[in-house]
């Protein structure tokens, strides 16, 4: 059987915790629904990726190679984490008997909002002292919002 | 050389291969889609991507397969280290380039990513297919012709092309050993 546990899952999921502490919407969102003990696995992939299966855990990807925590990673669990209060609120991802381009067009309005929202947690976590809009940048993002507002 | 999807039954048989207790709600037969290819570097080896499409773009998983070996792509150089112990290598003049292509895309190097700076497949088609570095100023432009290939005395290969290091091209020589491994020297200063 493939083990796809990050050998460095343990600090990873305990420094990515203590570092969205710092931003207060994402502290109240951890206090007001906290994460069930197993609810959060970091697992190896190629690339970073979150994927929220249900409305009981959330998974984050990285590579085998890191051995660090990236702030990537903390906004990538603040963007799961509102998947997850969303999920638990009654959202649901398009299923996928619908047409591709009504499914993908569902999908796309779904990240939209989640995205929009974690950008109020980046905006927290940069005035704590991390370089969370950078990253946003560097991702193409930061111009979503003045782009949403313009339509 | 093209991808090719599973069938169903290729894709559930594929699943109950690779699934984990550990990752509930990955490896659903209904949501995924899965597709593979052979590699010309690695013998009787095929690259497979799993998709699950629940989510977009869809989360993806990927694997190397050889008969009845599984190897999981996990960013580490791990799964290539064991394919090449098994013998699987196809080490020449007209596989080098994509062996360190392929290697460089899925041994992933944190902090600095390191890529082959190459034309996309469907790019090299043409005759002399070229990557613009520097868009204004039309500039510092690379093609596959760039990349020169030499053999060494002990079989292995020493590549000399552009590389992408973390976001920056820089020239760089990469040295292939005859057991796959890859040590890739970077020159500043395009």
């Amino acid at each position: 059987m493939i083990d796809y546990t990050h050998p460095h899952a343990e600090k990873i999921h305990q420094e990515t915790l203590s570092i969205l502490q710092h931003a207060p919407s994402a502290a109240r969102l951890l206090e007001q629904a906290p994460l069930p003990p197993g609810a959060l696995r970091i697992f190896k992939t190629l690339y970073p990726r979150i994927f929220v299966p249900d409305e009981q855990s959330l998974y984050i990807g990285l590579p085998a190679t890191q051995d660090y925590t990236d702030i990537e990673q903390v906004i990538d669990l603040a963007a799961a984490l509102l998947e997850l209060k969303a999920k638990r609120e009654g959202m649901k991802r398009p299923d996928q008997a619908l047409d591709q381009e009504e499914s993908l067009q569902k999908q796309h309005l779904i990240n939209l909002d989640l995205i929009l929202h974690t950008f109020a947690i980046v905006q927290e976590l940069e005035d704590a002292g991390y370089k969370a809009v950078d990253c946003i940048r560097k991702q193409g993002l930061a111009p979503l919002p003045r782009v949403v507002a313009a339509s | 050389m093209e991808w090719s999807p599973f069938t169903v039954e290729e894709t559930q048989a594929f699943l109950n291969r690779v699934q984990s207790p550990f990752l509930p709600g990955i490896f659903v037969v209904e949501t995924t889609e899965i597709s593979y290819k052979p590699l010309p570097f690695f013998q009787n080896t095929r690259h497979i991507v799993l998709e699950n499409l629940a989510v977009a773009p869809p989360l993806s998983l990927e694997y190397l397969m050889r008969g009845d070996d599984i190897f999981y792509l996990d960013g580490s150089d791990a799964p290539l280290k064991a394919l090449c112990e098994k013998g699987a290598l196809i080490l020449k003049a007209e596989t080098v380039v994509d062996y360190l292509e392929f290697h460089c895309a899925v041994v992933v190097e944190r902090p600095d990513d390191i890529l082959l700076f190459r034309p996309s497949p469907a790019l090299r088609r043409f005759k002399d297919p070229v990557h613009y570095l520097d868009f204004q100023f039309d500039q510092n432009n690379f093609g596959e012709h760039d990349i020169t290939v030499n053999m060494r005395p002990d079989k292995g290969f020493t590549v000399h092309a552009a590389f992408v290091f973390d976001g920056k091209i820089d020239p760089a020589t990469a040295h292939i050993s005859t057991n796959g491994d890859i040590t890739i020297n970077r020159r500043e200063g395009i």
